[in-house]
């Protein structure tokens, strides 16, 4: 790195999320992964478990059932977050139990979720990385959404890729209503949606256009929220060579489909050291550092980190 | 042709104005494999109907692209770039199905690598269907699209009735 230190300029940490449709794709191995990348250069890290249906995360960081969870902090048995924190075998790295927290907050209040994520963005770390469930819930999207960069873990398989289009959907949509509370956008949203629904359109880059000719000045707002909305996406389990170019190709069609520009930051090839590395309880970065998997992460912690200078 | 036209051809293949005619022909491949029937990129993405649309715009785009860099440049003779090459001779009586296809695709000066990088289907498969190696093609199931991409790629004008006749070659050997 060049001395280019997003968190120095910021008191407050950097939030990346991992999600990605389909369960199975392997978010919680890059969630891992990725963190133990970024606590070994240096910067601190917290990991946290959303992931409602299978939190494994603590067995890929090699944390024994931990002893605290968000579920202390939801039920006021501590009072703040960082009071969940429990070490992890790695230097500068922490980790947060969601193991039942999610379960009884399948459908949390508003002003639940708004506090964990307050909570969150005033860890004392530089690095917070949400390892977020499958599907596209509200809970999901809004964790997805709240995050500085939100990545979209895709396999190359058509399920796959059909549920990240149905992923950016979702939480495209999601951000534009969120957005719509403070104007007077949501009433055109409706309208043009409904005509979308009645018409069979399918593409956030016609309900902007049908939101401009109901309400211009809406439509610009929208617009703006489009130009705002980039996540980034992760081709794992590539096996052939053109499953390198998936990455770019999905930036392409939803360039062209959507309106939207998301942006390809690595693919990571099949590995069998992914599979002794959980046999062995160790996390492939730390276990294998000279592997393709390894090298994978790596750059994809750099492009990361590029495209947060890039932004500022 | 209206400047407003061209600006959206550009933009659709996503090419600076001063591309060259190469360039334009890599972006032109690129987005037809990219919305190539089966793509795992677009497959869930869009109907068949704006797959359809959408390979049409590419098409056109590109030939509108094609004819203003020729224009432009000084040299009469530009080297031919595949949609805007001469339509191709319909196959002759006699011919062999497969020669005709080697024939079209060397004067577009595409390699079976070239095709195979765009339809996404295997050379040695593109070389057996050239060659009519017939023992060696896939059940016809799967045959039937590989020359129908095939023929697409080359710019045939009528793929469907040129794949029928492909595979009735087989069916005339098992006969």
């Amino acid at each position: 790195m060049t001395g280019l230190n997003p968190e120095m300029n910021n008191t407050r940490p950097q939030i990346w999320a991992v999600g990605g449709g389909k369960g199975g794709v392997g978010k919680t191995v890059i969630t891992a992964n990725t963190a133990i990348s970024l606590a070994q250069q240096g910067k601190r890290c917290v990991a946290l478990d959303l992931d409602l249906g299978g939190a494994n995360l603590h067995t890929i960081l090699g944390v024994p059932d931990p002893d605290r969870s968000l579920t202390d902090f939801l039920n006021r048995k501590i009072s703040t977050l960082a009071e969940a924190m429990v070490p992890t075998p790695y230097p500068n790295l922490h980790f947060i139990s969601g193991s039942n927290a999610l379960l009884e907050m399948a459908n949390p209040k508003f002003s639940q979720k708004e506090k964990l994520i307050r909570h969150i963005t005033s860890l004392d770390v530089d690095y917070v990385l949400l390892d977020l469930g499958s599907g596209s819930s509200f809970n999901t999207l809004d964790f997805f959404l709240s995050a500085d960069e939100g990545v979209l873990v895709v396999l190359p398989e058509p399920t796959s890729v059909e549920n990240a289009y149905h992923f950016i959907k979702a939480a495209f949509y999601r951000k534009l209503k969120k957005a719509t509370k403070r104007s007077g956008v949501a009433e055109a949203i409706d309208k043009a949606m409904e005509e979308k629904v009645s018409r069979g359109i399918q593409s956030p880059r016609t309900l902007i256009n049908s939101v401009l000719q109901i309400n211009p000045e809406a439509g610009h707002a929208l617009e703006e929220e489009a130009r705002s909305f980039k996540p980034n996406i992760i081709v794992n389990q590539a096996r052939r060579h053109d499953d390198h170019e998936l990455g770019t190709d999905i930036v392409q069609a939803c360039q062209d489909y959507f309106g939207i520009n998301i942006r390809s930051i690595g693919h990571i090839d099949e590995d069998d050291s992914l599979k002794e590395a959980v046999r062995l309880r160790r996390a492939v970065v730390d276990a294998f550092p000279a592997s393709s998997f390894a090298s994978a992460i790596h750059t994809i912690v750099k492009n990361l980190l590029q495209a947060r200078s890039d932004q500022q | 042709m209206s400047q407003d036209t061209l600006v959206n051809d550009y933009k659709l293949l996503d090419l600076d104005d001063n591309a060259t005619v190469e360039e334009a022909e890599r972006a032109y491949h690129k987005m037809k494999a990219l919305y190539a029937e089966g793509s795992l990129a677009t497959y869930s993405l869009i109907t068949t109907d704006q797959r359809d649309e959408m390979l049409d715009s590419i098409e056109r785009a590109f030939m509108r692209i094609a004819r203003e860099i020729k224009s432009q440049s000084s040299t009469p003779e530009s080297p031919v770039t595949p949609d805007n090459a001469a339509s191709p001779d319909p196959l002759k009586p006699g011919e062999s199905i497969g020669a005709y296809l080697k024939n079209r695709r060397e004067n577009l000066g595409m390699t079976l690598r070239d095709v195979a990088a765009q339809t996404k289907i295997r050379s040695t498969y593109l070389d057996h269907i050239e060659n009519e190696r017939l023992s060696e093609l896939p059940a016809p199931v799967y045959l039937r699209g590989f020359v129908l991409e095939f023929a697409r790629v080359l710019g045939l004008p009528d793929p469907e009735s040129f794949t029928a006749g492909y595979l009735e070659l087989i069916d005339e050997e098992d006969m």
